[in-house]
């Protein structure tokens, strides 16, 4: 006799976000160790007295139960395990994890991303905790990049493979990595990169990560590292990410004298 | 898209066909917020079986909703004129502005009656997934109204809803509103009358416990 499928099943989960659905339902898009990202019900959830309302918020790291359903399963129980509550109250700390977030949903379809959970889950306690977040965001979106087949080339030239130690390079966002000075005129649209940024992204890529969160970075040259990586990010997912330009808008203004009038 | 254009809701065995009349109202209500296919059918019939006179009062609702509601220069809210009458209502507080995300957050608030301050609707909130930033609410009316209020606010609360948009939003609201050296408030959070300690999520529980009160 054939053992029956389970019909319910607990999963740890990650809410990377939710739309609404009919009536007082949600669909709430969540990434589980074993199955990746999913779409699942939650029913009742806009209900004032609904028991899965504040556990399912996106970015909060819960327990779920969910029941088979003929097309999305259904979730029947939730329960915060954190919800990075430091995150929530820090504008700079909860753009960044929408923008993470958002990096996920757009990099992996329906059953897959399994091997994101734990990284994600490192870098949402990371961000709580307040560590370096240049280290934090640049590190999530390189290791995004090689668990999703998109490594960028940050040693070898995108078009000859040859090695460039230097940190004299131009770089090329479609090819997805520098381009070394014999190749600069056979690669369109490349541009300088600064030695200085590529000298951290190389750090962010290769190094543990203990080791690169010791690196100091001043405003301009994150502002160099977040322009470089949000353009390789929405390079590679070929569509817009609009947290990125949501999380320089943020940055910008913090670097704004006190008083000034925002227009 | 019309609504006749869309699938027949009543399924294949519907007698009426893709594009009768009572399909078309079916398909109509469906896709009215929160309307199931099921409610949408039992609507349908309730319009089917009422009087003339009722199905022509509905119609002419709805189109005069469309035609002749506007949105308030000041607050942003709908309304049949503009200013709108809680802009133009003498006794409210000068000094009190709530900031909420859509119109019927105001019906909400104004249902407490605890509040007798100014409104401004944002018609939304930074949803980077959705893909609304924050050139597509009502920020930049906001910041004007609050620059050439002259200080006449002395608070402004954002009562934006308590979820990871809500917060995003009330942050970067309070972050602009702070550099005009106004003071911002937020709503507090707590636990719903009725509900189950038991049930709370940590956040809400946390939150309730930091401000609780002496009785």
């Amino acid at each position: 006799m054939n053992a029956r499928a389970p019909r319910v099943y607990s999963t740890q989960a990650i809410v990377i976000g939710q739309r609404e659905f009919v009536e007082a339902a949600k669909i709430i898009t969540i990434l589980t160790p074993d199955i990746g990202k999913q779409d699942s019900v939650a029913k009742g959830i806009l209900k004032p007295k609904s028991r899965l309302a504040g556990h399912l918020e996106p970015g909060t790291y819960c327990d779920l139960e969910l029941a088979v359903g003929k097309n999305l399963d259904i979730i029947r129980e939730a329960q915060t395990i954190s919800r990075f509550r430091a995150s929530q109250q820090n504008l700079m700390r909860l753009t960044t994890l929408v923008y993470v977030l958002e990096l996920v949903d757009k990099y992996t379809v329906d059953g897959t991303g399994s091997d994101l959970f734990e990284p994600l889950l490192v870098t949402l306690k990371r961000l709580d905790i307040g560590e370096n977040l240049s280290a934090v965001v640049h590190g999530f979106e390189l290791m995004l990049l090689e668990i999703t087949g998109f490594r960028p080339s940050l040693n070898q030239c995108v078009n000859c493979l040859s090695d460039v130690n230097s940190v004299q390079a131009n770089w090329s966002q479609d090819g997805g990595g520098i381009v070394c000075g014999q190749c600069v005129s056979l690669v369109p649209n490349t541009s300088l990169i600064e030695p200085k940024v590529l000298k951290v992204l190389r750090a962010y890529q290769s190094w543990p990560y203990e080791e690169s969160a010791r690196i100091t970075i001043d405003s301009y040259l994150e502002a160099q590292l977040s322009k470089i990586m949000h353009g390789l990010m929405k390079a590679f997912a070929e569509r817009d990410i609009k947290s990125a330009d949501l999380l320089e808008e943020v940055s910008w203004r913090k670097e704004l004298p006190e008083g000034r009038v925002i227009s | 898209m019309t609504f006749g254009d869309q699938e027949p809701i009543l399924g294949s065995s519907n007698p009426y066909g893709g594009s009768s009349p009572i399909n078309r109202l079916v398909s109509a209500f469906h896709m009215l917020p929160g309307i199931g296919p099921r409610s949408a059918q039992r609507l349908a019939y309730h319009v089917l079986r009422s009087p003339a006179s009722e199905a022509q009062e509905l119609a002419n609702a709805l189109l005069d909703v469309k035609e002749n509601i506007i949105l308030c220069t000041s607050c942003q809210n709908l309304a049949s004129s503009s200013p709108c009458s809680l802009c133009d209502d003498s006794g409210r507080s000068q000094d009190l502005l709530c900031v909420v995300e859509e119109p019927l957050d105001v019906v909400a608030i104004e249902r407490t009656g605890d509040f007798k301050g100014n409104y401004h609707v944002l018609h939304g909130v930074i949803a980077p997934r959705s893909g609304v930033g924050p050139e597509d609410l009502k920020i930049e009316e906001l910041m004007n109204r609050l620059r050439i209020s002259d200080n006449t606010f002395k608070e402004v609360i954002v009562a934006t809803n308590p979820s990871t948009e809500g917060e995003a939003t009330a942050l970067y609201l309070a972050q602009l509103i702070h550099s005009l050296d106004l003071k911002v408030t937020r709503l507090a959070r707590g636990l719903p009358t009725g509900s189950d300690v038991e049930y709370a999520d940590i956040d809400t529980l946390g939150r309730a416990l930091e401000f609780r009160h002496e009785i």
